[in-house]
């Protein structure tokens, strides 16, 4: 185990977008951690000073209601995180059951969680998301799980896949002819075994969430009621000649975390799908 | 190939009737009356709450609610708009066609220069031009379309001032024939280019991994070893091969470019389905909601058959392996 650990470190030092990635993840988590000590100014906080360039009481300026842009960006970075994590994590295991199951029972299943594969990854995902939204109302529950219950397409795939070869294969084989249970086999030793190239997709797919709700939110359409970023460049859209600082900040923000899911997303891809099977064997 | 495409195309109609369902669902599901929501107000006459009920059967079964709206449906009476009292298909076929110029402009623009970026790269893997722009491509595969279109029209429209940054033709200008199309695409370069950019990174990856992909296959090596000059390689058999995978992203991306592209319509106030589809919720207009998202994923979904079809036409290998 201590060994795997060691290697794992190692591998992970090999990898430069892996160990980017990482970096700029840590920065983000405790920014998100510590949100109420580092933010300057409640975010709340309506002050006198509307649309104020950037300057050394406000960093990155004030907005339209002269709230601190920084403190904003700050306390955005939750939001995100959250709304990102949670939507890609449900995604994740909704593909992982459908994919495994397909995968894995194949026959006349297959036939039919396979086309419904087929069928979903045909659907205009976005715009479901906004009308239902629109329609039950945009807390940031509605947004996490809607964006979770229509991403899980490219997990499924890719659980589906890895199923079918892990099937052929004698562990597997063996489970059945000792007469485990064909559900304990899929949990046990199938997903297990073919969870890792998922679990980067789910990575990848944390970065598209946080694209997804801050599309969300620049449309008006997300929470009210917490800070995030994509509301932030909304509320910038119409101060943008005269205060273009504040659709400028939150933008960067965007990137920043976006990039840093990419890059780990990436990185995991490039080392878990030869090297890691290769460790566990070892380990 | 023609049970590939019989296959395609059923598949194509189940994620249509898909759509269809989850459109009766949610207007069902949806907190509040279906009539209210029909109606567009929260007191309706009496003779409204008739007609309506009348026209969807809401005194009726769900199943058979649902017969009804479908057939209304194939009759081509996708209802009519709450707002401005149109039929919903007049509406969304006026504003289709916007839609379909921005998003074919990008995703060719994407297509050509992503593909020439990602050739180049590969010809020249671990320079340090390969370098500058694999970190490029992360960058703007991780901007948010919408914020770079604020931000071009911050430099282009509002700084510099030299494009237009809303709708689609000068309307104090009224121009006609060549003066009109030119102006179009005036007004069609901040919003084209902000889509563009997104896109160009996924191009760019495909194609750099697909040319590297064949330059290392053993024909290539054979090739090489009988001495032939490098570029007639690349031109002749590596180029035929790697630009594959590039047509499928090409008709996926652009078949989900209709959609897409509504965010950018909105910051540029295109004239488009998206924007269209904005007014919609903004109004409340459910009718008008429901048929545009139906007018999409019929275009999503033709598309996607399209480019299987054709990818199977380039590659007879795909076709063969269905059959099997």
């Amino acid at each position: 185990m201590k060994q795997t650990l060691k290697r794992a470190w190692t591998v992970t030092l090999g990898n430069p977008q892996l160990k980017i990635g990482l970096v700029l993840l840590c920065i983000l988590l405790l920014v998100a951690l510590f949100a109420p000590v580092i933010a300057p100014y409640d975010p709340y906080f309506m002050s006198d000073e509307l649309v104020e360039a950037p300057s050394a009481l406000h960093p990155l300026g004030t907005d339209g209601l002269g709230r601190d842009i920084l403190s904003m960006l700050i306390f955005g970075t939750r939001t995100s995180l959250v709304v990102g994590v949670t939507a890609a994590f449900i995604a994740g295991i909704i593909g992982t059951l459908i994919g495994g199951v397909a995968g894995y029972f194949g026959g006349k299943v297959d036939a039919v969680l396979g086309e419904l594969i087929n069928v979903f990854m045909m659907m205009p995902t976005f715009f479901l998301v906004l009308i239902v939204v629109a329609l039950f109302g945009s807390g940031l529950f509605n947004v996490m799980v809607v964006m979770g219950l229509t991403s899980w397409v490219s997990n499924a795939k890719l659980m589906r896949a890895q199923a079918m070869s892990l099937r052929q294969r004698t562990f597997v084989r063996s489970a059945e002819a000792i007469g485990e249970g064909r559900l304990l086999i899929l949990f046990r030793h199938v997903v297990p075994n073919g969870i890792f190239p998922i679990i980067a997709n789910t990575t990848m797919g944390i970065a598209s969430a946080i694209l997804t709700e801050s599309s969300l939110a620049f449309l008006g359409l997300g929470d009210p009621n917490v800070i995030s970023w994509g509301q932030v460049i909304q509320s910038g859209k119409s101060y943008l000649t005269n205060g273009w600082w504040i659709c400028l900040f939150g933008g960067l923000a965007i990137i920043y975390t976006v990039v840093t899911f990419y890059l780990i997303g990436d990185g995991l891809n490039r080392v878990l799908s030869p090297k890691l099977r290769n460790l566990g064997k070892e380990g | 190939m023609r049970r590939y495409i019989g296959k395609r195309a059923l598949t194509g109609l189940l994620c249509i009737a898909m759509s269809l369902c989850i459109n009766f669902f949610i207007i069902h599901a949806a907190p509040g009356d279906p009539i209210r929501l029909l109606a567009g107000t929260d007191t309706p006459s009496p003779e409204m709450v008739e007609a309506l009920t009348e026209k969807y059967g809401l005194d009726q079964d769900l199943h058979i609610q649902f017969i009804r709206y479908v057939g209304n449906l194939l009759k081509g009476d996708m209802g009519t708009s709450i707002y401005t009292n149109e039929p919903v298909a007049k509406e969304i076929m006026d504003r289709l066609l916007p839609t379909i110029l921005l998003a074919l402009t990008a995703s060719l623009t994407a297509l050509i220069l992503g593909t020439l970026l990602g050739i180049f790269c590969a010809r020249h893997v671990g320079s340090k031009l390969d370098m500058a722009f694999g970190s490029v491509s992360y960058l703007f595969d991780s901007t948010p379309s919408f914020w770079l279109g604020l931000m071009l029209i911050l430099v282009f429209a509002s700084t510099l001032r030299i494009l237009p940054t809303a709708g689609m033709v000068d309307l104090r200008a009224g121009h006609t024939g060549f003066a009109y199309v030119l102006d179009v695409a005036k007004h069609l370069i901040l919003p084209g280019l902000s889509l563009s950019l997104t896109l160009i990174p996924y191009y760019f990856r495909i194609a750099r991994s697909s040319v590297i992909q064949v330059m290392n296959e053993d024909f290539i090596t054979t090739l090489r070893a009988t001495g032939a000059p490098e570029n007639f390689i690349f031109n002749r058999y590596v180029f035929r091969n790697a630009i594959l995978p590039t047509v499928t992203i090409f008709g996926i991306q652009l078949a989900f470019l209709i959609t897409g592209a509504s965010i950018v319509e909105i910051v540029f106030s295109w004239p488009g389905l998206g924007s269209f589809m904005m007014t919609a919720i903004s109004r409340r207009d459910y009718p008008l909601l429901m048929g545009i998202y139906l007018v999409m994923s019929i275009c999503v979904a033709v598309m996607m058959i399209v480019v299987d079809v054709l990818y199977s036409a380039l590659d007879p290998r795909i076709s063969h392996e269905a059959q099997k």
